[in-house]
């Protein structure tokens, strides 16, 4: 009693001493310098407290030695010590944990804690701190789990994303795509700017909502809506410089003149090139192919957007502009776009919403990963003779072949480069109107449907510069893909009593697409004056076309049920059916269930200073996967099997298809078990989310070798189980915050082990179509007991030496040789001696991002990591050992009588090209993906502009890696198969595609 | 209040329209593919079955996965006329260290079944066609079962013992064990028959197989199973008997032998009977590749070098303008093949018109040829009446006279068989002027092999070479254990 007293009397005394004093300010997003609405400020220690207004301000009466508190929904609480200033403005820095963000979920939102599945929100105001034109490429190194690997680097590249590893063959791995509600976009049409926030659902229990098409993980992309306050313009830019990140060892025009003229000595052939030539070659004559076709690279961004609204209308409208040039000369990529979101309060219960999306684009691409006169200049590069010049003395480009050495396959890298035309021109629109009405308290019901169409049409014509014995061509394709998609949502949300929360989602949707293509190709143009304008200039004309559709429709029902915010269920059932499957398999049931407990608001945590957060989580479920095309489940014929009977004219020929109708094709099923746990200690700033997880993929859909003897070649079946197991950690850490300095940490670790537990009844393996040339027949197959992209081939052992001679010629060869490990001891080198010689798969992934900020300045540094994968260096195999004459360095070190001790054989050799473990190499890798330096211009500097915020950045992209390996990157050389199919068989593959590079950006954030 | 009220009246509407429209979309999940045919709806009209008979002669040549290009060659390389290059992965047919991976022996394999399966579905559907007059079929089922013949007598010859299909067995492959070599030669001699009794003497189109082509088919058949492994002398008789068949139709040789390898006479010369002809019509979908592949790639010839021949044949090849006609020793660049350091090339695919793209040509593949008939003859009738009648002496004369551009049909001893020529010697006489009149054509690996010849030509070049490789490895991936065996010894 007597201290109570004494408490009062001090806090009277301190209140006399020091008057009430009117302190104001402005609070602000530490992220992205946006006023902040409603921000509670509290005097420390006492029950005074105010709220910051629509613009972020606030006025508070206060002694001036006090503190203030400043705690927002979704931010850390931050204190200020007044000392006597009457002015404070607060920038306040968001929660990483956000137990209470609402995240976007499958067909609804659910409070963060709630939520019993996997589920990973990307926080786009970090990604918005990388200038990345991509947003397939800023989910690289976030989110535990996801590994995105670009295809080639090429100005318009694909890019792969896969969620927990491989789950399909032939059915797709790509997780589905959800924009804004909408199934089926495309991740790489959204500008990271316009994106609100990117959700990843990873287990059973979040993606069974979506059965037809989860099996591989959902992506959930919200775009920008309008906000209520007066128009905000943003604008954007950055300017990109590109260089190739690496050119492969390649023999000089001397190296390479002696190097043959040595090989043809040996040969007991004449010599190619005369001292005269060599003596001209070491003065600098010859080409360097590969310096021949790169160039720098450009990239240049614009990104303007309005935001606005009042309680009846919000908007936000963003136009978009890219423009890529490439690093191979005449590659380039442009692309306008146009995204206004308008969202309209008819009623306080009734919404209605436009989200709609306009793109155009054109690039210019350079073909990849084929041979010929029309084929890749890089191909070619590496392959190309480099004694020639680009140019002969008339002026046309030097030919392949002839007296000179060199293959005959391929032609001037430069030539393939600049001469074809290839103008490829895209348009995409989607709308996406909806419809929000709330019939009773708690009943809402949601109708959206949406139109997407991609329109393309891809020009092609090439003049007879590259190969003057062949013919002007001129190609026109068209696509016009469309898709309708109806959605209907009925939500019931009800709390019963206190404690008990009840949510109820029925969702009715259809979904149909159409797809037709048109090509018309012409041949023997007189001239180059129209070039594809007029096909009808062609003398010889052909064209093809095809036009196919499928369905889906789909009933689900989801209940989430949760007791005190403490114990959670959630379960989900869907009924899909869909088109593409047999008559009698359409229809496919997946359900899940899920369970989480809130361990932190039981009472013996509820109270904790250093466990804020812990959760932890349970689920299982199935998942189905329907991506495959239409028509396979029929029995075909096929047309264009067209033969010329009398030695001139054809006649039109139909063949029995070549892949096999099946009666009885179904739903691949993934089920998924998942068990995971949420932590956060010490005020939220470590927290930790980690996952176990194991997917096992029955009924895969397979494209299957059929004996030829049946007169098919495929046909697509369901067959044996894939499974995927793995864990993955992310760690959020803020290790020092104070007024000044701030470092936010982030590490993200996967682990994932794919193995083909079976595949058809009585087969042990399956064969995969050869992708990269002769001699590679049963490099690709699947296997019970291997994992989907494993290589296969002989072991090889060195080089044959002299003192072997004896064991060389029992198995037909001799010294110099390339040697190779005879597993069954048989005598014979073949493909019973195969094994497994590498795996595209890596033993982990890793990424870490760090945030510094220092007053205005901060440093943004990613770090990506692959470790344990293996790549089959198709490259190194081309300028190895070619057709004719290799080119790489490595050829100086071959095996001759005089120089036994190398791993290269004799250029001499015969039984070069087998598929062998020569060619694998380590592709792990750690690679600092991005440094970005980021300068925030003082209020007082941009309040004298009259702009609200301004920031100038610098980034490095790809500047510094870390790897063994010896293509041009270890990370991009993604391969596909020849059909484009099942490319997660042939990830391990590198063709020599589209080199990577390393890229310097300069950039600047403007908001009025 | 009141506009409270006609909001929601507005929105009751709008959600109703907004479910009306919806609600009514047409979700069909039969699939009817618009631009597909159907098996079930096919086969019907002599339209529907001439597109299937080009499609079934189409799997011989197209792609480069047949006698369009350079495979067939491959698998023929144990000969001593061709050589395949090393580096293409070609080679192992001609060093004999096949296996059952290669890429010859898995596309040719493939495409003898894709053949014989559309024949097979063509024939099987005869039945349903309708309009078609009954000699006309006949003339479709002909060329089809003539086809089909020509496949299995390759895959016969090349691999042994393989599966004889049918349409209705063909879907159950799995289950279907192997024939016997005599069950492919009855199968065979069968669909041949037939094909003879329902094909035209003539066809408007050259590249159909007519009765002449199925007969000079039915008589390299019989003395093919007079030779290893059937080694049914009967046949020799019959062989000499259908030689003598067609040597009565209209056929002839062509006065000079180089004359036959020109595009331009591909379609009137009166010495073949059947063969595959490119066209380099429609950007050459339907094009010759073997001129591009049998091109050096060295001296300014501008081809891939593919394959060629060896200087050990080149060295015993008789001199004259066969000779001339057969090889190619100097170059565009005006080198010859000794100082550009390769071996003699091969100069019977050089000419293919005017090709599109420089690969897709007017070429050709020369399966049956009048000169090849005389010699059959003369060696079935030598072999069935156990000495060389004057007939078998003028058959194998007139190839002779021929290759020395001397006339046909007048006698000349500088080149003429002496008429005292005892059995044996006219049948080794008879043997090697096979290899030189038909070099490069696919003829002398299956001499080789019929003969007994293969390891006694090859041993002194090849040491690994065993009787063993009288046949190929089948393709390691088509093998049903118990079902489709691999031949013994790989």
């Amino acid at each position: 009693m007597k201290h109570k007293n004494i408490i009062l009397l001090l806090l009277l005394i301190s209140s006399l001493s020091f008057a009430q004093q009117a302190i104001i300010g402005t609070v602000k997003s530490a992220e992205d310098q946006q006023p902040l609405p409603g921000v509670t400020i509290l005097v420390k220690g006492t029950s005074t407290g105010v709220s910051t207004n629509f613009d972020g301000e606030y006025t508070i009466n206060a002694p001036l030695n006090s503190t203030l508190v400043f705690s927002y929904v979704g931010f850390l609480t931050q204190e200020v010590a007044l000392n006597n200033q009457k002015i404070i403005n607060v920038n306040l820095q968001e929660n990483i944990s956000k137990l209470d963000e609402i995240l976007v979920v499958g067909y609804g939102t659910q409070k963060k804690s709630d939520i019993t599945g996997s589920v990973a929100s990307v926080k786009v105001g970090d990604l918005t701190s990388i200038p990345l034109a991509r947003t397939d490429e800023v989910l690289q190194g976030q989110v535990p789990g996801v590994q995105v690997v670009s295809s080639d680097a090429s100005p318009n590249a694909n890019v792969s994303i896969r969620i927990r590893g491989v789950s399909s063959i032939n059915g797709g791995s790509d997780p589905l795509i959800i924009i804004d509600g909408v199934q089926g976009g495309v991740l790489s049409d959204v500008h990271p700017n316009d994106i609100q926030s990117m959700e990843v659902l990873k287990d059973a229990s979040a993606t069974a909502i979506y059965g037809s098409r989860g099996s591989s993980g959902v992506i959930l992309v919200t775009t920008k809506k309008g906000k209520n306050h007066k128009p905000t313009l943003s604008y954007n830019t950055y300017t990109t410089f590109h260089e190739v990140r690496k050119t492969l060892d390649l023999l000089s025009p001397s190296q390479y003149s002696k190097y043959v003229n040595s090989v043809r000595t040996s040969t007991g052939q004449p010599l190619v090139f005369s001292d005269d030539d060599i003596a001209g070659f070491d003065a600098g004559g010859g080409t360097d192919w590969q310096d021949a076709i790169f160039k720098s690279g450009i990239t240049q961004n614009h990104h303007i957007s309005v935001r606005g609204g009042n309680d009846n209308v919000n908007y936000n409208i963003a136009g978009d502009y890219l423009d890529i040039q490439g690093i191979i000369r005449g590659t380039s990529f442009r692309k306008y776009s146009l995204r206004p979101n308008i969202e309209l309060s008819l009623s306080p219960k009734l919404k209605l919403k436009l989200n709609s999306f306009y793109s155009s684009s054109k690039d210019n691409p350079t073909p990849l990963n084929t041979r010929g006169d029309q084929g890749s200049p890089v191909y070619a590069a590496l392959l190309f003779s480099p004694t020639k010049s680009i140019f002969e003395p008339d002026g046309s480009y030097s030919q392949p072949g002839g007296v000179d050495a060199g293959p005959v396959t391929e032609y001037n890298p430069v030539a393939l480069a600049k001469e074809p035309i290839r103008n490829n021109f895209s348009r995409r629109i989607i709308m996406n109107p909806s419809i929000q009405y709330e019939i009773l308290e708690g009943l809402k019901v949601n109708i959206i449907g949406s139109y997407q169409s991609i329109q393309d049409e891809n020009n092609f014509y090439i003049n007879k510069n590259i190969n003057p014995g062949a013919t002007r061509q001129a190609s026109i394709y068209n696509g016009f893909w469309q898709q309708y998609q109806n959605t209907n949502i009925l939500t019931y949300q009800k709390t019963l009593g206190d404690k008990h929360d009840l949510k109820f989602t029925g969702v009715f949707e259809q979904q149909t697409t159409s797809f037709n293509e048109t090509t018309a190709t012409a041949s023997g143009f007189l001239s180059d004056a129209v070039t594809y304008n007029d096909l009808g200039l062609g003398q010889e004309s052909q064209s093809y076309s095809g036009r196919y559709e499928d369905s889906i429709e789909s009933y689900l029902a989801r209940i989430n049920y949760g007791f005190d915010g403490k114990y959670l269920l959630t379960l989900s059932g869907r009924y899909d059916g869909a088109s593409v499957f047999s008559t009698n398999n359409k229809w496919g049931f997946f359900p899940s269930a899920a369970l989480g407990w809130n361990v932190s608001k039981e009472e013996f945590l509820r109270d904790s200073n250093t466990i804020n957060n812990l959760k932890i989580r349970g689920s299982y479920g199935e998942v189905g996967n329907a991506a495959i095309l239409p028509y396979q489940s029929l029995d075909k014929l096929q047309s264009g099997a067209n033969f010329a009977f009398n030695g001139e004219t054809l006649t039109n020929g139909v063949i029995i298809n070549p892949q096999a109708g099946n009666n009885t094709l179904k739903w691949e099923t993934t089920e998924q078990l998942n068990i995971g746990l949420d932590l956060s200690l010490f005020h939220s700033r470590l927290s930790l989310v980690a996952d176990y997880y194991k997917k096992n993929t029955t009924d895969l859909l397979l494209e299957k070798s059929l004996l030829q003897a049946s007169g098919f070649q495929t046909q697509l079946v369901n067959a044996g189980e894939v499974e995927n197991k793995g864990f993955e950690i992310g760690i959020s850490a803020i290790p020092v915050i104070n007024d000044n300095f701030k470092w936010n940490t982030n590490v993200t670790f996967s682990k994932n082990d794919n193995e083909i537990i079976a595949l058809n009844e009585g087969e042990e393996r399956i064969i995969l179509e050869n992708n990269v040339g002769p001699g590679f027949n049963e490099a690709f197959t699947l296997e019970a007991g291997s994992s989907i992209g494993d290589i296969k081939g002989v072991v090889y052992d060195g080089v044959w030496k002299s003192e072997e001679a004896i064991l060389a010629a029992a198995y037909n060869t001799a010294p110099g040789a390339p040697k190779y490990i005879d597993q069954n001891n048989d005598g014979i080198i073949n493909t019973d001696d195969n094994v497994t010689i590498g795996s595209a798969l890596p033993d982990f992934t890793f990424g870490w991002n760090n945030n510094f900020s220092y007053k205005n300045l901060s440093l943004n540094i990613l770090v990506i990591g692959v470790q344990g994968n293996e790549i089959y260096n198709v490259g190194r195999y081309f300028t190895e050992s070619p057709d004719r004459d290799g080119t790489s360095t490595a050829l100086l070190n071959a095996w001759t009588s005089t120089n036994q001790d190398t791993n290269i054989p004799s250029s001499t050799a015969i039984l070069k090209t087998t598929n062998s473990s020569r060619w694998i190499e380590d592709g792990s890798y750690i690679r600092i993906k991005n440094i970005t330096l980021g300068y925030n211009f003082s209020n007082s500097f941009t309040e004298s502009l009259n702009i609200n915020s301004a920031r100038i950045y610098f980034t490095g992209t790809n500047l510094f890696t870390f790897t063994d390996y010896t293509g041009f990157d270890p990370e991009a050389n993604a391969s596909t198969s020849a059909t484009g199919r099942n490319t997660d068989s042939y990830a391990g593959v590198d063709l020599a595609t589209y080199p990577s590079q390393k890229k310097i950006t300069l950039g600047l954030d403007i908001k009025f | 209040m009141k506009k409270m009220l006609t909001i929601h009246k507005t929105s009751v509407a709008l959600l109703l329209t907004v479910l009306a429209l919806v609600g009514c979309a047409d979700i069909e999940l039969d699939e009817t593919p618009p631009g597909l045919l159907s098996p079930t709806n096919f086969y019907t009209t002599e339209a529907d079955f001439e597109a299937a008979l080009a499609g079934t002669f189409r799997a011989l040549y197209s792609n480069y996965n047949g006698f369009d290009y350079a495979y067939p060659l491959g698998l023929s390389s144990g000969a001593e006329d061709v050589s395949m290059v090393v580096t293409r992965d070609f080679h192992h047919v001609d060093q004999f260290i096949e296996n059952g991976s290669q890429d010859g022996i898995v596309i040719m394999w493939a495409s003898l079944y894709q053949c014989i399966a559309n024949a097979n579905t063509l024939i099987g559907n005869l039945g349903n066609a309708q309009g078609i007059s009954p000699e006309r079929l006949g003339e479709i089922e002909g060329q089809a079962k003539f086809i089909r013949a020509l496949s299995y007598f390759y895959l016969v010859r090349w691999f042994g013992e393989v599966q004889l299909t049918t349409l209705e067995n063909q879907k159950d492959i799995a289950t279907l064990k192997q024939s016997s070599v005599e069950e492919i030669y009855a199968s065979i001699i069968n669909n041949l028959k037939d094909a003879e009794e329902k094909l035209p003497l003539s066809f408007p189109d050259r590249g159909r197989p007519t009765m002449g082509a199925a007969k000079a088919l039915l008589a390299k058949v019989y003395l093919t199973m007079a030779g290893w492994p059937l080694e049914d002398t009967s046949k020799y008789a019959d062989a000499r008997d259908k030689a003598a068949e067609v040597m009565s139709l209209s056929y002839g040789l062509e006065p000079k032998f180089l004359d036959l390898w020109t595009q331009e006479n591909k379609l009137t010369n009166s010495e073949f009977i059947f063969g595959f002809y490119g066209s380099n019509k429609s950007q050459g979908l339907s094009g010759s590749h073997l001129h591009v592949a049998s091109r050096a790639s060295v001296g300014g010839e501008g081809g891939w070098g593919d394959f060629f021949s060896e200087e050990r044949f080149f060295n015993v090849f008789p001199a004259g303008p066969r000779k001339d006609a057969s090889f190619t020793t100097n170059f565009a660049d005006g080198s010859d093949y000794v100082s550009a350091g390769v071996q003699p090339f091969i100069a019977k695919y050089r000419d293919a018109g005017e090709s599109f793209d420089n690969l897709n040509g007017e070429g050709f593949f020369v399966e049956l040829r009048y000169a090849d008939v005389l010699l059959m003859y003369a060696e079935a009738a030598n072999m069935a009446e156990n000495s060389p009648s004057s007939a078998a002496l003028e058959a194998v004369n007139k190839v002779r006279r021929r290759a020395m551009n001397l006339d046909i049909n007048t006698p000349d001893v500088s080149v003429d068989l002496s008429p005292s020529i005892s059995q044996q010697d006219f049948e080794e006489a008879v043997i090697a002027e096979r290899n030189w009149e038909l070099a490069f054509e696919c003829n002398r690996w299956f001499d080789l092999v019929r003969k007994k010849m293969v390891v006694q030509v090859n041993q002194s070049l090849y040491p690994n070479v065993s009787v063993t490789n009288r046949l190929l490895p089948k393709p390691s991936a088509q093998l049903i254990p118990g079902i489709l065996d691999q031949n013994t010894g790989y």
